[in-house]
């Protein structure tokens, strides 16, 4: 399968840290990553995402790049488990959440060990992984900082 | 610029799921899938997609539930009745299940951040609604004998949603509410029904009402409904 790990977009400071909204900036830099992702024919036939508003407005921003259901789960809003693989069911699943879980499920996936920031996930980063969703049986297939779409200048 | 919120429907659903994993009262489970549906309708006037795969998969899991509860109310006897009982208490241990799963506390979190949306954003959307109404009416009045269960689901679903957003907006649901409650009435009788084919198929026994529902839906509510017209 394919399991693509998507960091939320930029989003303002606050002190309710579950509330925080993504800023304008974040909104507009994201669509170009969307847009990107559009010419590299990528789709989901799943997208799960964490209850956070910031994970949640990004999730809202992949709708067009998705041809099943959507899927709110806290799983993503702490340091990932078996419970989180359990729940990906499909071919290409899209995991919208934050860090450091994302990079630590990214290491889990790929050398079986759950460490964080081996590989670096900016804000509206996008990971793709390829293989079968077991611990260390993954392959990094791409990372795709933001700014590759932003100097594309995609819209 | 007028805007509408989600709160009292998200108090609603937190209320009801509240009470529902206090109890699983019949009550509890209709409301809970009232307000999920109420929601989901809330976000689509508001254009957005995220959280409404989650509300159908609430309304949907009780679903069962909802229908053995509706059934189990009609205090049928005998081998139908034994084998009602006891598929309601695994529809009762499945609904725990639902009420205690991660993904509904995720929804209910994630509910509270979705923002106020524009009434006049949500007057364009209620009129594709309404159209769509409309539509499944016309297909209604079309449909093969074959085809009008379909037809019908499709005219309740549609004119709950139709109603739901036109009580959003402060609008007058009369038609849309009479409409899903006269198809409503239908749909419980095919809901009973596929719950007496189930009994029939795991127990080689043989109607226990002695009538083939669904026939009864198209022979006697379908040209009721249609006799009655929209209004």
């Amino acid at each position: 399968m394919k399991l693509y790990l998507v960091r939320h977009a930029i989003a303002e400071e606050g002190a309710d840290d579950d509330a925080r909204a993504l800023t304008k900036e974040g909104v507009a830099r994201f669509r170009q990553q969307v847009a990107l992702l559009e010419r590299l024919d990528v789709t989901f036939d799943r997208v799960l995402h964490s209850p956070k508003k910031r994970a949640v407005d990004t999730a809202e921003l992949l709708e067009r790049l998705c041809e099943g259901d959507f899927e709110v789960t806290p799983l993503l809003a702490s340091a990932p488990t078996q419970r989180l693989l359990d729940a990906c069911v499909g071919e290409a699943v899209a995991l919208v959440g934050h860090e450091p879980h994302l990079s630590t499920l990214l290491a889990w996936l790929v050398l079986g060990e759950k460490v964080a920031g081996k590989v670096e996930l900016k804000k509206g980063a996008v990971a793709c992984l390829d293989g079968p969703l077991a611990p260390g049986q993954m392959q990094l297939t791409w990372v795709l900082p933001p700014k590759v779409a932003r100097r594309a200048g995609l819209d | 610029m007028a805007r509408l919120t989600l709160t009292p429907q998200l108090e609603h659903l937190r209320a009801s799921v509240e009470a529902a994993r206090a109890t699983l009262e019949p009550e509890a489970i209709h409301q809970a899938r009232v307000a999920s549906r109420r929601l989901r309708v809330f976000l689509t006037l508001g254009g957005v997609h995220v959280l409404r795969d989650d509300l159908r998969w609430l309304a949907r899991a009780l679903s069962r539930l909802r229908d053995l509860d509706v059934a189990m109310a009609e205090r049928f006897g005998g081998d139908f009745g034994r084998w009602l009982t006891a598929q309601h208490e695994v529809a009762r241990r499945a609904a725990t299940d639902v009420l205690q799963h991660p993904r509904l506390d995720g929804v209910l979190r994630a509910l509270s951040f979705v923002g106020p949306v524009p009434k006049r954003l949500a007057l364009e959307r209620r009129s594709l609604l309404v159209d769509a109404v409309e539509t499944a009416w016309i297909d209604l009045r079309k449909a093969s004998r074959a085809g009008a269960l379909e037809a019908l689901h499709r005219v309740r679903r549609r004119a709950r949603s139709a109603r739901y957003a036109s009580e959003w907006l402060g609008a007058e649901p009369g038609p849309f509410r009479r409409l899903q409650e006269a198809a409503g009435a239908a749909c419980d009788v095919m809901a009973l029904g596929a719950l007496v084919r189930e009994y029939e198929a795991a127990t080689n026994r043989a109607s226990p009402t002695g009538l083939q529902l669904d026939a009864v839906v198209v022979a006697r509510f379908v040209p009721a409904l249609l006799e009655a017209g929209v209004g």
